[in-house]
């Protein structure tokens, strides 16, 4: 059995594989905070995922990276380090939320095979 | 909308008191920005906040716009600035840099206060997302 | 004064040899037997906490019904919760808890209506 074998399972796993990728991202935009000309990069997971798991189709979906669309500084650089911080924190507790909802399917399961027989 | 909609709202507020305090701080800075007595003086920069309703009751705050000081400023005498016009006059913005610390200070703490409620909800959230996790 | 030497016992009526069965036994009529075991069972149930018509069967499967109703509705909420549909993350993890304690209760109630049948059939009759 594969976690990725029903739709939420694959939904969930889809949605742990973007949150880690949009983690990746804000390390980057804040390391780059001083890089003349960089622009901030965005991820987004959420309507894929949504609209696969809407549909009832079994699939991992990819994620999208973008260019932030925020104004730029004088430099051309235009990474925010207060909306990194809070997406940072934000992406944090929707990765912990993700691996509990992975967990709690996983422990359904586990609860059946510990008080089997 | 995010799971976690507290995050939104209050950085929608630090963001907001960082732009005052950028915008402080740029008075302060050219608090002693003068100008030839035939051109503007340095215009002060005031942050305006508005609060904003996303709907379903998450809101937040966002910068409504920026107005500027006068840009005619204060004219002082002293002729032996190099700018000084045939009276003698310059252009001095006109800032008060007594308002202008209170509203550091206001700023400030405004931001302190949006990243103590991100702290906390932090904490709430945590709380949450561990419900029933300790069976 | 000594002691007497029990004398013989008079007066009891010799022992009838056991006379073998005249008859045998009628054969049990299958519709009292039904009703005497419908009639048990009612009381069973009227005794027991078990309210369902059918027994602890039927309450099983009842409770598993429930159970698919509650893991959905988690599963629901847990694609919520991660898509950014849900404002409250908590909702998620109570449905959550919800469910795997149904579960870990349905299990024990099935081992327990197991072992309950295991001792009955256990029993010497």
């Amino acid at each position: 059995m594969t976690e990725t074998a029903s739709v939420t399972g694959a939904a969930l796993m889809s949605a742990v594989s973007g949150l880690s990728a949009r983690s990746r991202a804000i390390a980057d935009n804040i390391a780059n905070i001083q890089t003349p000309g960089f622009q901030s990069r965005r991820v987004a997971f959420e309507d894929a995922v949504a609209k696969a798991a809407g549909s009832g189709r079994r699939e991992v979906t990819g994620h999208s990276q973008a260019l932030s669309l925020e104004p730029t500084r004088m430099d051309g650089n235009n990474v925010n380090l207060d909306t990194e911080t809070l997406q940072s924190i934000d992406t944090g507790m929707r990765y912990q939320l993700a691996l509990r909802a992975i967990d709690d399917r996983f422990g359904v399961v586990r609860a059946a095979i510990r008080t089997m027989g | 909308m995010s799971s976690f909609p507290v995050f939104g709202v209050a950085g929608s507020g630090v963001t907001v008191y960082r732009k005052w305090l950028d915008a402080v701080s740029d008075n302060l800075s050219n608090i002693n920005t003068v100008n030839p007595a035939g051109e503007d003086a340095f215009q002060a920069r005031y942050v305006m906040a508005r609060s904003v309703q996303y709907g379903e009751g998450i809101g937040g705050a966002q910068v409504a716009g920026v107005e500027l000081g006068d840009p005619n400023g204060r004219m002082v005498y002293d002729p032996s600035h190099p700018y000084a016009d045939a009276e003698g006059y310059i252009r001095t913005p006109d800032i008060d840099m007594a308002s202008q610390m209170a509203q550091l200070m206001m700023a400030q703490r405004g931001y302190q206060a949006n990243l103590a409620v991100v702290d906390r909800a932090r904490d709430a959230y945590s709380a949450a997302i561990n419900v029933g996790r300790n069976s | 004064m000594s002691i007497q030497p029990i004398g013989a016992v008079s007066g009891t009526a010799p022992v009838a040899p056991v006379s073998p069965l005249s008859a045998p036994l009628p054969p049990m009529d299958p519709a009292a037997t039904a009703a005497a075991g419908a009639e048990f069972a009612g009381a069973l149930q009227n005794a027991g906490p078990v309210q369902a018509a059918g027994g602890v069967g039927q309450a099983t499967v009842g409770r598993l019904d429930q159970l698919q109703q509650l893991q959905a509705t988690a599963d629901d909420l847990a694609v919520q919760a991660v898509t950014g549909q849900l404002a409250d993350p908590s909702q998620y993890t109570i449905a959550a808890t919800e469910a795997t304690l149904a579960t870990q209760m349905t299990v024990a109630l099935r081992n327990k209506a197991v072992d309950a049948y295991s001792e009955v059939m256990r029993m010497q009759l």
